[in-house]
């Protein structure tokens, strides 16, 4: 199932690199009204090293997004603390961050609804040069105009607005915009899900570059398996709000030490028809449990085709730990999946 | 093989700008029939959501459908009263949107959208529409349910809206389904089951489906027929294998070759197509694809190609063709995939 590797990996790990950020049992919480909250993160640590890649993926609704715009401090933590280099921005306020914002950008899941409607394509690039007071005049513009040319969309489309552009042209507008600052951190919300796969290659081609040119560091949040393997240095597995696995990308997508990982590995759709018809997927058997009332013990158990209930699984709550050589994952019977 | 259920003729939908009209969907033309899922792909710009809102009448202002029909049930809709495409909207034709904001109020609950989709067509009393919200949630692994209907759209992950709208789409359970994007923000295990439901839909109900997407893993899993755009073209259709093992059109051809395969070597620089799309303004002469081809002649600068069968019910516009590429011009060898890559070898002349 998990492919083996063929070749050496094109660029060695920065594995002693230093951390970028870091989140440190970071939990957030969304009240939902009748005194329910909706747990979409609950305690979560790990560090994103400088000029590496950390994909993270999961299920649809395990807070990715929610832990995205916590990094990228665009949401307030419920508890827990978030460090860029050695400054605490949990607990910045005001201009200061502000300021250190401007090191994080964050290019949007959702290329509808991150767009004014109302401001030209060229406006919308500038905004953040804008605000930081960093260019104008025939310099902005220029500017401008190179970002675009940068995301292959046509410079000349800087007077146009967002609604003349198709669905993945829009997202390559939001790509321009975070890219405008040249900032540290680039938080990639399924960023490139949007487009057609020529321009997924031009994009993550472009990303890559970037990142070799100015040292950036990426947190890749993205559903297509097989692109979050290629860009990403490590991957990080998120289960109902939690961490169920963290190692080197090609160490998880060949050797997974959490069940979750292993179904999710077995369900990447294969572009051949033949293949795809006749796969058998590790089916994920009962209801998807709900972030507002999370199964006991280990969150997984209640689908997991490797528990032994009620005990341990149902009842202890496995952490997150180091099971060989950096490869952590949060499970009673890793050696088992 | 049964009578199609839509027939699109020479569809052709325009935005008129400053700078005179754009034409984003030129003569497009094809059928569907009952219980078989569509598949719709191509570069990203290309027409493939406004040829869907044509076929529904929603393109928005300043587009305007110029010319062509859409035949369902022997009428035409671009002909209909506007009342009666209303009616045909959500209840016979359902349309999942690409942008989530044209289908999802979010100043409403969603359960409550999804109710409105059953009662706007009299399909059921208030109570029968919320019970069977309920039950499409459920069907497309929204946990918790009857709690989630009361949330507002922005209180749900991007895709469990996604699976709202799937949801709303699926609430009259229309002849045919129009889904654009549908699976973009699901992880590959629900994708996997939302495309297992919509295969039984295909197969339970006859459904047809227009499956509009990028993802080639989705088009090779519930397909049987895939349509391939480009610059508001059709210019390749026919049988999802045949497509996937010999593409004929060079387009569909380095779009295949663009995927990243789940065993490539990381950070190895992706294949992809040199060259931006071109401006629809303004679009090339002769073959639109010309100025990105590997494998043009002198014939494809001047003259435009139209779809021919190259092989049984295999479709492709394009005055070389993938099979002679292939034979002559070492296709199979080809490392980039840049403008004239093959020049210098046969037939004809490449012009550099
Ligand atoms: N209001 C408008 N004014 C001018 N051009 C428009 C307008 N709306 C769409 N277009 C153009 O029509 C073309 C087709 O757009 P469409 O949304 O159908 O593309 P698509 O194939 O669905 O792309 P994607 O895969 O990115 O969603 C695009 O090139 C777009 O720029
Ligand atoms: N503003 C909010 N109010 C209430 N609940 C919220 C809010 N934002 C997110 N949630 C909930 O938090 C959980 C995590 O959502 P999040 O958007 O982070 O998921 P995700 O992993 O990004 O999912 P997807 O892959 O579908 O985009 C979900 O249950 C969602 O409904
Ligand atoms: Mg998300
Ligand atoms: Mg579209």
């Amino acid at each position: 199932m998990a492919q083996p590797v063929r070749r050496q990996d094109l660029r060695p790990m920065g594995a002693s690199a230093p951390a970028l950020v870091r989140v440190e049992n970071v939990v957030k919480h969304f009240p939902v009204g009748f005194g329910t909250t909706v747990k979409a993160v609950d305690g979560v640590s790990f560090e994103i090293r400088q000029g590496e890649t950390l994909g993270l993926v999961g299920e649809s609704g395990c807070g990715k997004s929610t832990l995205g715009r916590l990094v990228a401090q665009l949401l307030p933590v419920t508890s827990g603390r978030v460090f860029l280099d050695d400054v605490e921005l949990t607990r910045l306020r005001g201009e200061k961050l502000r300021q250190q914002r401007r090191e994080l950008q964050i290019i949007f899941q959702d290329p509808f609804a991150s767009l004014d409607p109302r401001m030209t394509v060229g406006d919308i690039i500038a905004e953040p040069l804008v605000n930081f007071r960093v260019m104008r005049g025939k310099k902005l513009n220029a500017r401008v105009q190179e970002l675009l040319r940068v995301v292959g969309l046509n410079p000349y489309f800087n007077n146009r607005y967002p609604h003349e552009f198709s669905g993945g042209q829009r997202q390559r507008i939001g790509i321009a915009r975070a890219l405008a600052l040249n900032p540290r951190l680039i938080v990639c919300d399924e960023a490139i899900s949007a487009l057609d796969v020529s321009i997924q290659a031009q994009i993550v081609n472009l990303l890559e570059d970037l990142q070799r040119e100015f040292r950036l560091t990426y947190l890749f949040i993205a559903h297509d398996l097989s692109v979050v393997r290629h860009i990403s240095d490590r991957v990080m597995v998120m289960y109902l709000g939690k961490i169920v696995e963290i190692a080197d990308s090609l160490e998880i997508y060949n050797r997974p030490k959490h069940p979750y990982t292993k179904a999710l590995l077995s369900a990447i759709p294969v572009p051949d028809p033949r293949v795809q018809r006749g796969k058998r997927l590790i089916e994920l058997t009962g209801e998807i449990p709900s972030p507002i009332n999370p199964p006991s013990g280990c969150r997984f158990h209640t689908r997991c085709p490797i528990a032994r209930l009620p005990t341990p699984c149902a009842e202890v709550e496995p952490q997150l730990e180091d099971k060989v050589r950096g490869h952590m994952a949060a499970c009673h019977f890793s050696q088992e999946v | 093989m049964a009578a199609p259920i839509l027939r699109v003729r020479n569809l052709r939908t325009q935005f008129s700008t400053d700078q005179g009209p754009v034409t984003a969907v030129d003569n497009v033309s094809f059928d569907l029939y009952p219980g078989e899922s569509l598949g719709i792909v191509g570069e990203s710009g290309s027409g493939k959501s406004v040829t869907a809102l044509s076929i529904l009448r929603l393109v928005p202002d300043p587009g305007r459908t110029v010319g062509g029909s859409v035949l369902f049930h022997e009428q035409d809709l671009l002909q209909v009263s506007d009342e009666e495409i209303r009616e045909i909207r959500g209840r016979d034709i359902a349309m999942i949107f690409q942008d989530p904001q044209s289908s999802l109020n979010p100043v409403l609950r969603t359960g409550f959208q999804i109710d409105e989709a059953m009662l706007a067509h009299k399909q059921a009393t208030p109570r029968q529409a919320r019970t069977r919200t309920i039950e499409l949630l459920r069907r497309v692994r929204i946990p918790a349910a009857e709690t989630r209907v009361r949330d507002f759209p922005h209180q749900l992950s991007g895709g469990m809206r996604q699976r709202a709208m799937i949801a709303m789409g699926l609430a009259n359970s229309p002849a045919i389904l129009i889904a654009d994007e549908p699976t973009t923000a699901l992880d590959v295990t629900v994708q996997a089951q939302i495309l297992e439901l919509l295969g039984d839909l295909n197969r339970e109900l006859g459904t047809a489906i227009i499956m509009i997407t990028h993802n080639m893993g989705v088009v090779a899993g519930l397909c049987s027929r895939v349509i391939v755009m480009y610059a508001g073209q059709i210019v390749e259709q026919g049988p999802v294998d045949q497509i996937f093992d010999q593409p004929q059109h060079p387009y569909t051809w380095s779009l295949l070759r663009s995927i990243p395969r789940v065993d490539a070597v990381r950070h190895e620089r992706l294949r992809s197509i040199e060259g931006m799309a071109p401006d629809l303004l303004h679009p090339p002469a002769g073959c639109r694809f010309h100025p990105r081809c590997p494998f043009r002649i002198e014939k494809c600068l001047t003259d435009e190609p139209r779809l021919e069968e190259i092989h049984p019910g295999q479709f492709a516009s394009c005055w070389v063709s993938m099979d002679r590429a292939r034979a002559e011009m070492n296709a199979n060898n080809l490392d980039d995939i840049s403008p004239g890559a093959a020049s210098g070898l046969k037939p004809g002349e490449i012009i550099p």
